[in-house]
């Protein structure tokens, strides 16, 4: 089954990464060489790289960068900038690019497609076409999204797949730096009337609108470049949230697996406390993605491990994140019980803390009236009742509305002495702590 | 020494730098003697069938692949490569092809499959006569025309919409990959890994 693709793509500019919206206020990011490698490395599909001064600058040092990253990477890769001619098409892959992407040239002369078609394949030449919604019209925009040609989108994009263009980079201007996800009404549209692969561009903000772009159109491919350069999402954790929606995509643990086990540090998603660390092989992180429950692999038993299958103390995937250089995991679970074979709730022996102050608080009530002391005005409180405890919230009530008037200290102070009685009847009435969170919880929307 | 047959067509610097991972003495060349010293042949290949096999007729190196074979000699035909290597194809008319694979190399059949090329990460699937073992993964396709299905000759496949396209191929020392195995990552590397392994014996 094909994969759905994920490109990152990398906009070059005197040797360096580069990302600025519309082209503006670009700012260098990152040595090329080592970002390319760093993508091909952790599930990258594919990369598109952008000579963005293609125009300006001296072609010969671009070129270069094209062969080096030719060798680092075994992925393939697309260029693209100021493709003007045929000499250019044959430099670019002369230095190793695979596909050669044209937009504004293309549009200004229409018979480079034919040309480089006819001579490289169909499969090599990539039609990016940057596109604006004007009045209702989706309209070309050329130049980097300057100039408004006044031409149909579809037009010209039928026009360059009958010239020969063997795939589509769709690039919504609107979407574009939005990050408010992929502009699906434009794609839709497109996707419907052609025949060859398209890959969306613009507007990716997080991993859930690749989710999206699969599910709701039948497009091969979404390319994104800040979210995936600034590190907010990276490729294995799209792939992941892919795999989980069943939308098919390559294997986005092959690198990681050079290593046969990796580790995975489990931790509680309502604590925060660190479960425990096993080991994961490709089988086992198959089955928590698939099944959607925590598996390892047993080191001692030399067997995959479904952790509470006999203990009911099963873990829930909640979430699962990479490090930094992506060869240990981090699973975020939701625990049915103690983590630890000794029936501990973490295998390092640590316990949710409350690092909360009203949750101490209230242990330390708590523990007054199950252990009373001589003199605590909490056991004061309990032992003359329900009503007492009502007036002390009913004058500290009336003190915090003094208090607001008066000062900033004062309102803190009369609120603090509220909060603690509030507490103290909590208690007196048998109502845990927690029970108030999940009533506050259900209000958020 | 690994030769990669250099015959004008399409960008086989990534070919080069892959093969020369595994085998250091690997070079492009297109003079029949040293091909035919070669203890391995690369075919590789991209855009039309018609112009890639008049480039190597215009060279004389259709004759120098076939003799290569009679002599045993392992051959692995890449992407269009591997389709040369088939008796005929039909893509834009009716051409011969090398023939030391039978059969022809036909268009995808447009009932079973909407979006040409077939581009893109595909999963592959081992036959039971597969003499490649141990591997399992996707690797890197772009073609529009596809190799016969015949069972005999095919060593791994992939799914594509309502298609089944042999994805390796290959009979005694020929091979033939339709995807890109320099491009597709860790199990391309493989695969090229073991197809030095598998032809070992000949040299």
């Amino acid at each position: 089954m094909l994969a759905k693709r994920i490109i990152p793509c990398l906009d070059i500019k005197a040797g360096k990464v580069v990302k600025g919206q519309q082209f503006e206020n670009v700012v260098s990011i990152a040595d090329p060489l080592e970002i390319a490698k760093y993508y091909s490395d952790t599930g990258a599909d594919e990369l598109i790289f952008y000579d963005i001064m293609a125009s300006t600058e001296d072609r010969g040092p671009f070129l270069n960068l094209v062969s080096q990253i030719a060798k680092t990477i075994n992925i393939p890769f697309t260029v693209g900038g100021g493709v003007k001619s045929i000499d250019d098409f044959d430099a670019l892959l002369k230095s190793g690019a695979d596909k050669v992407s044209i937009n504004t040239q293309a549009f200004i002369n229409p018979s480079l497609i034919k040309a480089a078609s006819l001579k490289y394949g169909a499969q090599c030449v990539v039609l990016s076409v940057d596109i604006k919604k004007v009045e209702d019209e989706y309209i070309v925009f050329t130049h980097g999204g300057r100039t408004n040609t006044g031409r149909k989108a579809l037009d010209w994009i039928l026009e360059g797949i009958e010239l020969g263009a063997g795939e589509l980079c769709i690039n919504s201007i609107d979407a574009d730096g939005s990050k408010k996800g992929f502009d699906l009404p434009l794609l839709k549209q497109i996707e419907s009337e052609v025949t060859v692969p398209i890959i969306a561009s613009g507007g990716a903000g997080d991993k859930m609108d690749f989710v999206k772009l699969f599910k709701e159109t039948t497009i091969s491919a979404g390319l994104a470049a800040s979210i995936f350069h600034s590190k907010k999402v990276s490729i294995p954790e799209v792939k992941f949230e892919l795999k989980r929606e069943n939308i098919p995509v390559r294997s986005y643990f092959a690198p990681l697996f050079d290593a046969e086990l990796i580790p995975a540090i489990v931790q509680s998603a309502r604590t925060g406390v660190v479960l425990m660390l096993a080991y994961v092989n490709e089988e086992a992180l198959e089955k928590t993605i698939s099944t959607g429950y925590t598996h390892f692999y047993s080191r001692s038993r030399q067997s995959l491990w479904f952790k509470g299958e006999t203990s009911g103390n099963k873990q829930a995937l909640v979430d699962l994140r990479y490090d930094c250089d992506n060869d240990t995991l981090l699973m975020i679970v939701d625990e049915a019980g103690p983590a630890c074979h000794t029936g501990s709730y973490s295998c390092f022996n640590q316990v949710p803390e409350n690092k909360n102050v009203f949750n101490q608080l209230m242990a330390v009530i708590e523990d007054r009236k199950a252990n009373p002391v001589a003199g605590s005005y909490t056991n004061y409180l309990f032992e003359k009742g329900i009503d007492k405890i009502l007036k002390k919230v009913g004058e500290e009530s009336a003190e915090v509305i003094i208090g607001a008037k008066n000062s900033k200290e004062e309102l803190l102070y009369e609120m603090g002495d509220l909060f603690y009685h509030s507490l103290v009847l909590l208690a007196n009435q048998n109502i845990e702590i927690g029970e108030l969170e999940d009533e506050l919880r259900k209000r958020f929307k | 020494m690994t030769i990669i047959i250099d015959y004008g067509v399409g960008n086989i610097f990534n070919v080069l730098n892959a093969f020369s991972k595994i085998d250091p003495d690997t070079k492009l060349s297109a003079d029949p003697k040293e091909i035919l010293a070669a203890s391995h042949i690369i075919l590789p290949g991209v855009g039309a069938f018609e112009d890639a096999m008049k480039a190597l007729e215009a060279l004389g190196l259709d004759e120098t692949i076939k003799t290569a074979a009679n002599m045993n000699i392992p051959i692995l035909g890449i992407c269009l490569g591997m389709q040369l290597l088939y008796e005929k194809s039909l893509e834009n008319g009716e051409w011969q092809g090398l023939g030391l694979l039978p059969g022809t190399i036909d268009i995808f059949n447009r009932d079973a499959v909407t979006t040409i090329p077939h581009m893109g990460w595909n999963d592959l699937i081992f036959t039971d006569q597969s003499p490649f073992v141990n591997i399992s993964g996707f690797a890197y396709f772009v073609h529009s025309y596809l190799a016969p299905p015949d069972a005999q000759y095919v060593y791994a496949y992939v799914t594509y919409e309502k298609s089944k396209v042999p994805a390796i191929v290959g009979t005694g020392n020929v091979y033939g990959m339709q995807f890109h195995p320099e491009k597709s990552s860790a199990t391309g590397a493989k695969l090229i890994q073991q197809f030095y392994e598998l032809t070992q014996e000949a040299l």
